[in-house]
């Protein structure tokens, strides 16, 4: 019998350091549902000054965890997302985080919501699409990002979303839509597909069963336990500040000459149109193309006649200013171009006088220019004259 | 000595694959039940609030047990020393000055159950490689000491709360 007793202590420490090196699955979410928890007690005592056997309970405690559904939604930078009128695929980007402890797929919707930057939301983006991370590439990409739901999240894990919409061409600077994403907690355990949803577990619990509760707290659009939670981010317009001018002034005609001309045949006309982005403009803008359609009534004057000294401002041929003020571009200063060739970006054809300004102003390597970028506090100055017929 | 070999190994099979550690209960002099419970917040007869036990129900992280260990002597004759040990049951910490017994001395172990003392004596190993006090989370056994003779007839209970991880 003592060696009954002393073969069972061995089994009992034996068994007792087998159930420590079984590992923990403690995570910061909590211990993942469905482990089994079990209390053991036990009893040890003398009668007559004699120990016996301890006695353990015959039918310990036991439950399984639940499943805590809980979930965080969280905008990407706590600030605007700038965007430019007209553009598309624009995103705003958001994470969701699994604070359950099970793995879970989550459903992601967008809606219109209130700006939660301090400005008010004034319009509506289009062509609104909700897309999750693959994680192939970080940022939102076209052809990889393409599943509308996370798939099978672990407890703790954090997935990146994108709600990707099309910013219409009317916008201007400092218009304001914002975008609320919901995730919502659905059944995992099934890769590549959207599972189930979930349906919190009603009535008493089952000990051994692992029930669903849910968890999760009031996001800005969503309510307390329904399995989802939602926070907002917004699109702010960013656009040049384009303003256009154009001037007309009578320099010469040949019987007054400089001095008070007259709208009469032959008479010289000077055409100045001018091009600023403001200084406070929230981006650059990028010129094309400018035309200016002559009246049949006038003729280009190819030289760029000065009414003082009757000869051509810079050389004849040179019919076309350009003057860049305001800019760090390095060919800053007044260039001048032909109107006979449209070689140089500047032609005269048809009645047309037509600059192209991706070619006049050039790309430029330092300080860095698009072709054709005017950025904010940037002006070009555009001048020809026109003989009246 | 086959046979003994025999029955020590199908109680070490019962322990290894069940969690649960369902031990074949020795027929002894004292009996030995554990129970768990929760508590929650409900308004009485008086409109009152009061907390009610309930068996335990939908356990979730954080969420709070209360376990409640019951023993008899059934035997004929007194029983002496009677020590009642718990380890924290895995995945569970306890709760800091929840345990309680009358009639007992309670200590605890940080290190599996090899060595037992009173909570301000403990201490551990921090992260940082420091002695620290130990504190209700670091505890993994509780051990009640019964400092007088259980009669037969007689019985009592001892408790104490954790929380899931």
């Amino acid at each position: 019998m003592k060696q009954l007793q002393k073969f069972m202590m061995f089994c009992m420490v034996f068994a007792g350091v087998f159930m420590m090196l079984t590992p923990q699955q403690a995570i910061a979410a909590g211990t993942a549902s469905g482990t089994l928890i079990t209390n053991n007690a036990t009893i040890n005592y003398q009668v007559g000054g004699v120990g016996q056997t301890p006695i353990q309970d015959l039918t310990p405690p036991s439950f399984v965890v639940d499943n805590k559904v809980d979930l965080t939604v969280a905008e990407g930078d706590g600030n605007y997302t700038d965007v430019n009128p007209n553009t598309t695929d624009q995103v705003l980007t958001f994470t969701v985080t699994n604070t359950g402890n099970t793995i879970q797929d989550f459903d992601l919707s967008a809606a219109a919501g209130a700006d939660p930057h301090g400005g008010v939301d004034n319009f509506d983006a289009v062509n609104i699409r909700v897309f999750a991370e693959n994680g192939t590439t970080a940022g939102y990409q076209t052809a990889e990002d393409t599943a509308t739901y996370i798939d099978e999240l672990d407890p703790d894990a954090t997935g990146t979303t994108y709600v990707v919409a099309d910013i219409p061409i009317g916008q201007s600077s400092n218009d304001i839509a914002a975008y609320t994403l919901t995730a919502t907690a659905l059944a995992g355990g099934s890769t590549g597909t959207e599972g189930a949803a979930l349906t919190k577990t009603a009535g008493a619990d089952t000990p051994l069963v692992v029930d669903i509760v849910f968890a999760d707290a009031v996001g800005d659009t969503d309510g307390l336990h329904q399995a989802d939670h939602s926070d907002t981010d917004a699109y702010q317009v960013v656009s040049a500040q384009l303003t256009i001018t154009k001037s007309s002034t009578v320099i010469w005609d040949p019987f007054n000459l400089a001095a008070n001309p007259k709208h009469i045949p032959g008479a010289y006309i000077q055409y100045v149109i001018t091009i600023s982005n403001a200084v406070g403009a929230g981006a650059s803008a990028t010129l094309t193309t400018i035309t200016d359609t002559l009246d049949a009534n006038t003729a280009i004057d190819p030289d760029l006649f000065v009414a003082a000294t009757e000869l051509p401002e810079s050389a004849a041929g040179s019919g076309f200013k350009v003057d860049t003020t305001g800019t760090a571009r390095g060919s800053a200063g007044v260039a001048y171009f032909t109107t006979t060739s449209s070689v140089d970006g500047v032609d005269f054809s048809g009645g047309t006088v037509t600059a192209t300004m991706t070619t006049v102003l050039g790309a430029e390597v330092v300080p860095v220019y698009a072709a054709g970028e005017l950025k904010a506090g940037d002006s070009v100055t555009l001048t020809f004259n026109v003989i009246i017929q | 000595m086959k046979r003994l070999v025999f029955i020590a190994l199908s109680i070490l099979l019962s322990v290894s694959v069940s969690a649960g550690a369902v031990w074949a209960q020795q027929k002894g002099n004292i009996e030995l039940k554990a129970v768990a419970e929760q508590e929650k917040e409900v308004i009485n007869a008086k409109g009152k609030k009061e907390l009610t036990r309930f068996p335990v129900a939908r356990v979730v992280p954080g969420g709070e047990v209360i376990y409640t260990i019951s023993y008899s002597n059934v035997g004929q004759e007194p029983t002496d020393n009677v020590v009642i040990t718990n380890p924290v049951p895995e995945h569970m910490f306890y709760l800091d000055e929840s345990a309680s017994g009358s009639d007992t001395i309670i200590t605890y172990s940080v290190d599996n159950g090899k060595t037992y003392d009173l909570p301000g004596k403990l201490t551990i190993v921090g992260a940082d490689g420091k002695k620290r006090p130990a504190n209700g989370s670091d505890y993994t056994h509780i051990r009640w000491t019964l400092q007088k003779s259980l009669a037969p007839g007689k019985k009592g209970h001892v408790s104490f709360r954790a929380q899931l991880e």
